[in-house]
Formats: C-alpha cells, structure tokens, sequence
C-alpha cells in the first residue's frame, strides 16, 4: 500500500517526460535525413526544356520535397522503433498500464512530428540561401519573401499533419508486428497484393479516390480534420492490439 | 531525371533493409546503446536549428530577379498564341504583337535575291507585302510571336533575323539558337495542395519561340530566292 496514489495524468506526463529526454537520439537521426535530404536537393526537384531553332529555355524548379517525404519515412521507422520490445520495457520503470504507455507514446510522436514538420519547411530557406551565396543560383521567384512565410505556415501545419500520419501508420505497423512476427511478411504483401488487384480489377477510380482523399485535398480545415481522424483510429487500434501483448 | 529516380529506388531498397534491421534488432531486450552522450546530442540539434534560423535571415536579402511576370491565368480561356501569327498572312498586323529588330533599305532595281548567310537549314517564316507604290524602300520588321513558360514572358529575348543588302542580295542572318537557363522556386507539396494552382497546367503553355519576318516592297520589285528551303509567303495570294 503507497501513500501517494499515482493519477493515470501524472503517469503520462511522467512517461512523456522521461521518454522526451530519452529518446533523444531520434532526433539525431532526423537531423542526419533532413542534411541528406538537403544535399540531394541542390540538384532541383524536376526540371523541364522547351525548345525551338531560336530558342532553347531550361527550368530548373527547386523545392524541399524530398526533405519532406524523408521526414515521412523518419516518422514511419521511428514510430514502428517505439513498438520494440527494446523500447517497450522502458515504460515498466514506472507503474503503469498499456494504455498510459501507448498515450504517452503518442503524444512524444506528436512532438517528434511537430519538430520534425517545423524542421522540414525551414529547410527550404536554408535550400536557397545555400543555393544562392554558394551556388551563385539566380532565382525567379513569383512571390514575395513575405507572401511566401505566410504560406510556409500553411506548409508547416500540413508537414506536421503528414509526419503525424505516418508516424501513426509506423505505430500500427510496429504494434501488428510486435504481436505476431508473421506480420513482418503478411503486411507489405498485403499492401502490394492490394494494388496488385486494383491494378488487375481495373478499379483505378478507387485509387484515383485513395490517393486524392488526402493529397489533393485542397481545404485546409477538412484535411486536418481526415488526417487527425485517421490518427485517432489507427492510435485507438494500435492501443486495443498491444493489450494482447504478453507481459515483461 | 532517370538517374534521379535509380537513386531513390535505391534510397528506398535501402531504407527498407534498415528498417528489417531495426525490427530485429530492437526485438531483443538489451539496453540500447546511446551513439553520443547528451550534451553532445544537444549541440548537434542546436547548431542544425541555428542553420536553419540564419537560412531564413539569408534569404530575406537574396534578390529575385527581376523578370516580366504575366499573370497568365487570368486570360487562360482565350489566349491563343498562334492566332495572331495567323492574320500576319492576310496582311493583318495586330497591334498587340511584339515587334523585333526592323530594318530599312533603299533600293531602286526590278528584281532582288533573297538569300540566307547560314549553311544549315533556314527555319524562319518570310512574309511578304507589295506595296501600292514603287517608293524604292524594302522595309523589314522582325514580329515575335508570344511565348510563355510557366507564367514567364519570354517573347521579347527572341531573337531577331539580321538583314544586310549586298549588291542585289539581300542577306538574311539567322541569328544562333539562344539559351536561357532559370531556377524558380517551387511551392512544396504541402503548400501547393491548398494553393489553388497546379504547377504542372502552366508549364510549357503558350510555348513558340518563333518569330516571322515581314518585309514590305516596293510594287514592281520581284523577289527571287535562291534557296529552296526559304518559303516566302506573300500576302493575299
């Protein structure tokens, strides 16, 4: 019997806390992606060529995507990485319960993917300015510094929203995994067994439709909205599949 | 571009396989090991947020270059860049047109030759118009035809015929095929996604680069060309 009663609150932010400062090293390897991400996309997104006898005009378009969907891939491994075994068993340093343990897992990957979103925007000016002073690139811009910050906030908010989405994604992968190792195999043949039958079925409305659902969704507001939704389902089962799980 | 794409191929393969690695790995239940110690780990991330914050200081001072930016989305529906080109060859010179190089001559025989001072194949388009009166002038004039890519004007860096007359030729210089290298900026996905535009609609749209030459003679002067590849269109015939 403890005089102290611990409040499952308390158990969270304590998790959440100590998962904060020891789980450092993730952002290690974030930074390391996001360097890499950078190097390669001195060399421009896509670029196209127009040509006549008189005239031959290259466009070369340069932009931090590929940071982006790196930090995508970051959030996925790190997420399935917190599903381990290995970092599992931290969580029995303090008294809890699997639910505590899968919140307080989820709100350190809120934070990893608001991190890792800011970070992956910024990097944009880092890109130019590179670009520019070392580079000697000259640049076309259709907009202003100022009207491109406003909507570096947009992009920042949605960044955070798609690494928050494949962090939940990684989170469900991890937990299926951890609960049954045959899941390694069952899940990416499942995934690409899927498109195979699209494909075959000729059902490309539905893919069209998958695909836009959350990419070509062009209202902020209703995107947050799906991607948060997904979050929270994919969180909820991910939560009610590690209950299974055996104990320490 | 492909070459781009084999590298992300095998980014993926590589991802991919450090991912196996980490599900086993991360299975047993040994500590993990630490690669720095913290304080180490502090210093790296601050520097690389600091990178960043004097990355967006830098690029409040990079100056764009200052190019002719037509809103192009705006006449979309009835922009048609060869429609114009087209009442050149009735004689109908818009006004909106953009005009290049001209050229005046005085000249007072019955016949001239026409010639091109280029071994290779002469591409431009000749447009010719008799005047209602032998005043013993050849006027030429350079009309470039619109050319936009990607919102960018680029019909006034068309490059314009010379034209030189010698004796009883008249020298046609076609100039060298004119190279334009850009970088633009790019709005990411997770901006352009809720910025209206696709970036891919205006791309190459409006795209001609050519321009057409057309010279006004005198009445009775006859041209002669003495290359069969120069096609001279006469007006309203």
């Amino acid at each position: 019997m403890f005089l102290a009663k611990p409040t499952t609150v308390s158990v969270i932010k304590k998790q959440y806390k100590y998962k904060s400062k020891a789980y450092l090293d993730v952002y290690f390897s974030l930074v390391v992606l996001q360097v890499i991400s950078i190097l390669l996309s001195f060399a421009g997104a896509n670029s196209m060529g127009v040509g006549t006898p008189t005239m031959n005009i290259n466009i070369t378009y340069f932009s931090v995507d590929i940071v982006i969907v790196f930090t995508m891939i970051w959030g996925f491994i790190t997420a399935i990485q917190l599903t381990t075994k290995n970092y599992r068993n931290d969580d029995f340093s303090f008294v809890t319960n699997r639910v505590n343990s899968n919140i307080s897992n989820g709100l350190f990957l809120l934070t990893a993917s608001i991190i890792a979103g800011i970070t992956a925007m910024l990097s944009t000016f880092l890109q130019k300015s590179v670009l520019y002073y070392i580079g000697g690139t000259n640049f076309i811009a259709d907009m202003s510094l100022f009207d491109y910050a406003k909507q570096i906030i947009i992009g920042i908010g949605s960044g955070i929203l798609y690494v928050l989405l494949f962090c939940a994604l990684g989170y469900v992968v991890g937990t299926l995994v951890q609960l049954h190792k045959s899941f390694t195999f069952i899940i990416p043949a499942s995934f690409f067994g899927i498109l195979f039958i699209i494909e075959s079925l000729g059902l490309y409305d539905l893919r069209t439709y998958l695909f836009e659902f959350l990419f070509s969704e062009p209202s902020f507001v209703i995107f947050t909205l799906k991607i948060l939704s997904i979050v929270a389902v994919v969180f909820t089962c991910a939560t009610l599949m590690s209950n299974k799980l055996e104990v320490r | 571009m492909s070459s781009m794409v084999a590298f992300l191929n095998i980014t993926i393969f590589i991802i991919i396989l450090f991912l196996s690695f980490h599900l086993i790995k991360g299975n047993t239940a040994k500590p993990r090991k630490k690669i720095f110690k913290v304080k180490i780990l502090h210093t790296i991330l601050f520097s690389y947020v600091f990178l960043l914050l004097v990355g967006i200081i830098l690029y409040a001072f990079i100056p764009s270059e200052k190019y002719e930016y037509m809103e192009f989305k705006e006449n979309h529906e009835s922009y048609q860049p060869n429609t114009s080109f087209d009442a050149i060859y009735e004689g109908m010179i818009d006004k909106n047109i953009k005009i290049g190089d001209k050229f005046t001559f005085n000249y007072t025989d019955d016949t001239l030759e026409v010639s091109a001072n280029k071994d290779e194949e002469f591409s431009l388009t000749i447009v010719v118009e008799k005047k209602d009166t032998n005043d013993e002038v050849i006027e030429l004039t350079n009309y470039l035809n619109t050319t936009i890519v990607d919102n960018i004007d680029f019909t006034e860096t068309i490059p314009s015929v010379d034209a030189k007359i010698s004796g009883n030729t008249l020298i046609l210089q076609e100039p060298d095929t004119v190279e334009i290298t850009i970088s633009k900026l790019k709005k990411e996905f997770t901006i352009s996604q809720f910025t209206s535009e696709s970036h891919m609609d205006n791309i190459g749209h409006g795209f001609n680069g050519e321009s057409l030459l057309y010279i006004k003679i005198p009445k009775d002067l006859e041209l002669i060309s003495s290359m069969n590849d120069i096609y001279i269109h006469y007006v309203n015939e």
